[in-house]
């Protein structure tokens, strides 16, 4: 242990010092860390539980009982909102996850095996890629019906194109390097020169896009929920209760903003830190 | 000698303007007599305008409408424009106490054995094109409302006429209709069964022009050119997607003349529908619907607004269906638990706040044969007697109770809202779970009509103003899976009821009993309607009547209605 790896461990170093040296990327990784916070410990911020209905109480501004009001039925706006962070994350990341599972695999074949393999998946590709995803999105979520785990597999299974093409164009390039030739020579199986050689090498846009998809999907399930189509009541998801709210803003504006807040400062997050980990992971960016 | 012609020149300008003053006067006095409130003007159609309305010219309303294909009754109704309740006669029309009173029809009776109605048609009735109306428009109307061809929309509606269900199931020929013409003015009914309401029903029997459809089939209502009109207004002009312009029928000899020169409708498309209020606001229509609380709550705070909103009952009842005849819904502990659980008041003052009150019964307040009150002991909310009696069905806290899901039919926002108050009051009380899913209409219709739903919320507003309206879908070949024999006797017996109004409604009531009793449903809210009318716009139509409810639904349904004006302020 005491000769560490040269190489992999000085990009990673250089890559969390360029990164913790990006003020922007800092600040948008602490928002995350905090909303993560938030929904992990939701029972224990949140001054109720998400589906308590105090009938009574409908309809009030936001005040020191509840800081962010209630909604129409007296529910507390404030714990459906730290609540609401577990759907937006579950899907952020659940949802790139069935991506990746998808994408990569794809990707690698069509990369390293070439020729027919190849011409079969970009095929795959091309057809996925003429349908907008959301709208392939909505077309699956209205067959198999609402509910969270229905969303997830929706958006999972529209959401893998970008993977692959990425996976593929790496291993393209990969496949003619020089360390790629000699582990062959040296009589390497494809699974080892694929898994050991490759893969590391294809990881750091693979990140970038993992980054940059989670917050695709956090959207992409408040655009299903907003239709009505996505995660079912009373379980709070931030798209559900904006579109819910919408024709109450005009004087109940508390019920759409907080939500629209939520989903933006989310969105917002994801896609700095996708921004600072592209540039941080780029072993040719140089202060 | 400046100023002498100055003065010379004012003299001159005074006598013109009292010489102009004078003339206009003279030329008003043609069109208006005085009375106390000053001025009262006659329109372009002879009707004397109530004292205060303002002059024939202004007398134009201002409307939004949903744009749709056709604008003829017997075509269709859902795809059918606001135009075609006052482009036709008909046979009946109630007053603004849903009394019955004559359309077309002068008068009408019943024979002996309460089967055949005879109904004889006001003389000298016409079309716009000077065609005369007669019965056989009418027995041509309502066999165009049976004909399988047609495919109507509303036909369902109809099913006390002789032979209806079978002409549209090509079971008859379409002649073979139990409707007639004896003579150019004497139209002939028969029922299948006793039918008191009939006259009631008829009520929505806007006649088709049989000479017009004839020469230009189902599109002659949808071109002001080839459109006739027996009715108090005319289609002068329809811009698809942009305005239909009805004027004051000058030929329309019936009864409800109107004092409105104009309608002007506002054409929407359902997909992109307006902006109501900030419109309203501007000016561009003279009425609007409230459609959210929000909307409502700002024009109450609003000191200019707030005195135009205004609110009143409606005859429509939301409630919850059961599939009694599978577990758990076949145990009437089940029923009542979930009836028990449900606090209406917390629904109508949160979710569904200033637009409901809460309901009790099928039959809304003020409706013939209402009996909320005496029910509304027997289901107040009491969640301890709740768990207890699901516990004695075998589902002690809830334990073994199957999922189940809560259909909807495409609800707006405020009735979702409600049903997520319903799903947690469940929880609450009797750790109940139910999912609660909104599908679009003809899912929703198939489901319920093909008795597939265990369970689900639904509303039903009324279509005449008689009990046999809001009861009959519980009867076993109605929409709900709810069989019962003794309220099927009672509602036949009571249907058959044609001499003894009392008795009729103690029929009517004592079925209700049963239908409440045995929990065929629970009954929620019955619903207000909340609208903002401009202080110029008068008529008794939006006066509360007698119980306090206002015939004005938005559209010219009924006869008060057609006593909107423009009042001068």
């Amino acid at each position: 242990m005491n000769t560490p790896q040269p190489a992999a461990s000085g990009l990673w170093r250089d890559a969390i010092r360029r990164f913790s040296k990006n003020k922007l990327s800092v600040t948008a990784a602490s928002i995350i860390i905090l909303i993560t916070l938030m929904a992990i410990f939701a029972p224990l911020i949140s001054p109720a539980h998400y589906s308590e209905a105090n009938f009574d109480d409908a309809w009030q501004f936001p005040s020191l009982t509840h800081p962010m009001g209630t909604d129409s039925i007296g529910r507390d706006y404030f714990s459906r909102i730290v609540y609401g962070a577990r759907i937006s994350l579950i899907v952020g990341f659940v949802a790139q996850m069935i991506s990746l599972l998808i994408g990569i695999p794809l990707g690698a074949i069509a990369g390293f095996v070439g020729g027919r393999a190849d011409y079969l998946v970009m095929r795959l590709v091309d057809v996925m890629s003429v349908f907008p995803s959301l709208l392939f999105a909505i077309l699956i979520m209205a067959w198999l019906g609402s509910g969270l785990s229905n969303v997830l597999f929706a958006i999972g299974i529209t959401g893998w194109v970008g993977v692959c093409r990425l996976v593929r164009a790496q291993f393209l390039s990969l496949r003619e390097a020089d360390f790629v030739r000699s582990a062959r020579s040296m009589g390497g199986s494809s699974t080892h020169i694929v898994v050991r050689h490759m893969l590391p090498n294809a990881i750091s846009p693979i990140i970038v896009g993992l980054a940059m998809g989670i917050p695709q999907a956090i959207f992409a399930e408040a655009g299903l929920s907003f239709l009505g189509l996505g995660i079912n009541p009373p379980t709070p998801s931030w798209g559900q209760m904006v579109s819910s709210h919408l024709p109450n803003v005009i004087y109940y504006w508390h019920l759409a903003l907080f939500p629209v807040f939520m989903i933006a400062l989310i969105m917002l997050g994801f896609s700095l830190i996708g921004d600072g980990l592209r540039d941080a992971l780029d072993p040719r960016m140089n202060e | 000698m400046r100023s002498y012609i100055s003065m010379a020149l004012m003299l001159f300008l005074r006598i013109i303007s009292i010489l102009t003053a004078f003339g206009l006067s003279v030329y008003a006095l043609t069109f208006a007599i005085e009375s106390d409130n000053g001025v009262q003007y006659t329109n372009s159609i002879g009707v004397l305008l109530p004292p205060g309305a303002a002059p024939p010219e202004q007398q134009v309303l201002k409307q939004f409408s949903e744009e749709r294909p056709y604008n003829e009754w017997f075509r269709t109704v859902y795809k059918g424009a606001a135009g075609k309740y006052l482009i036709a006669e008909p046979l009946t029309r109630t007053d603004q106490n849903f009394e019955l009173r004559g359309g077309a029809a002068e008068r009408w009776e019943v024979s002996e054995d309460g089967l055949t109605w005879t109904f004889y048609i006001r003389p000298g009735l016409q079309w716009s094109d000077g065609h005369l109306l007669t019965a056989h428009d009418y027995v041509f109307s309502l066999r165009r409302g049976a004909d399988p061809e047609n495919a109507y929309d509303f036909g369902w509606y109809y099913q006390p006429i002789k032979n209806w269900v079978k002409v549209v199931a090509r079971q008859m020929p379409t002649d073979s209709l139990g409707v007639w013409a004896a003579d150019d003015l004497t139209l002939k009914i028969t029922t299948e069964s006793k039918t008191p309401h009939l006259p009631l029903l008829l009520t929505y029997s806007w006649a088709s022009p049989e000479h017009t459809v004839k020469k230009h089939g189902d599109a002659w209502s949808t071109r002001p050119e080839t459109s006739v009109s027996s009715g108090p207004f005319m289609v002068t002009e329809w811009t698809r997607g942009n305005e239909m312009i009805l004027e004051a029928n000058p030929v329309y000899r019936g009864v409800d003349k109107p004092y409105l020169e104009r309608i002007i409708y506002k054409m929407f498309n359902s997909t992109t529908p307006p902006q109501r209020l900030p419109a309203y606001e501007a000016g561009e229509v003279d009425f609007a619907e409230i459609e959210s609380q929000a909307e409502l709550a700002r024009l109450l705070s609003d000191g200019r607004l707030k005195d135009q909103v205004h609110s009143w009952p409606n005859f429509w009842t939301h409630y919850l269906f059961y599939d009694t005849q599978k577990p758990p819904f076949n145990d009437r502990r089940v029923r009542l638990a979930l009836s028990l659980a449900v606090d209406r008041d917390a629904l109508s003052r949160s979710a569904l706040k200033g637009f409901a009150v809460p309901a009790y019964a099928m039959l809304p307040p003020g409706f013939p044969a209402y009996g909320g009150d005496t029910f509304k002991t027997m289901q107040a909310y009491d969640p301890e007697r709740a768990r207890q009696l699901l516990a004695e069905a075998g589902y002690p806290n809830g334990r073994g109770f199957p999922s189940v899901d809560m259909w909807l039919r495409n609800e707006p926002i405020m009735h979702r809202d409600a049903a997520e108050g319903l799903q947690a009051l469940l929880q609450r009380n009797l750790n109940i779970h139910i999912e609660v899913r909104n599908v679009e209409n003809k899912v929703f219709m198939d489901g319920l009509n093909n008795h597939t739903f265990q369970f689900g919320m639904v509303p039903y507003e009324f279509d005449f103003v008689d009990p046999s309206n809001l009861l009959g879908l519980w009867m076993s070949n109605g929409r709900h899976n709810w069989n019962n024999k003794a309220f099927d006797a009672l509602m036949i017996a009571a249907g058959a009821e044609v001499k003894d109004p009392n008795r009729r409604i103690s029929l009517y009531q004592d079925a209700e009993r049963l239908l409440v009793e045995d929990i065929a449903g629970v009954f929620l809210w019955h619903k207000q309607k909340a609208q903002i009318w401009k202080p110029y716009l008068k008529g008794s139509a939006l006066e509360p009547n007698h119980i306090g409810y206002r015939s004005w639904r938005g559209d010219q349904v009924m006869s008060s209605s057609l006593t909107l004006y423009i009042a001068n302020l």
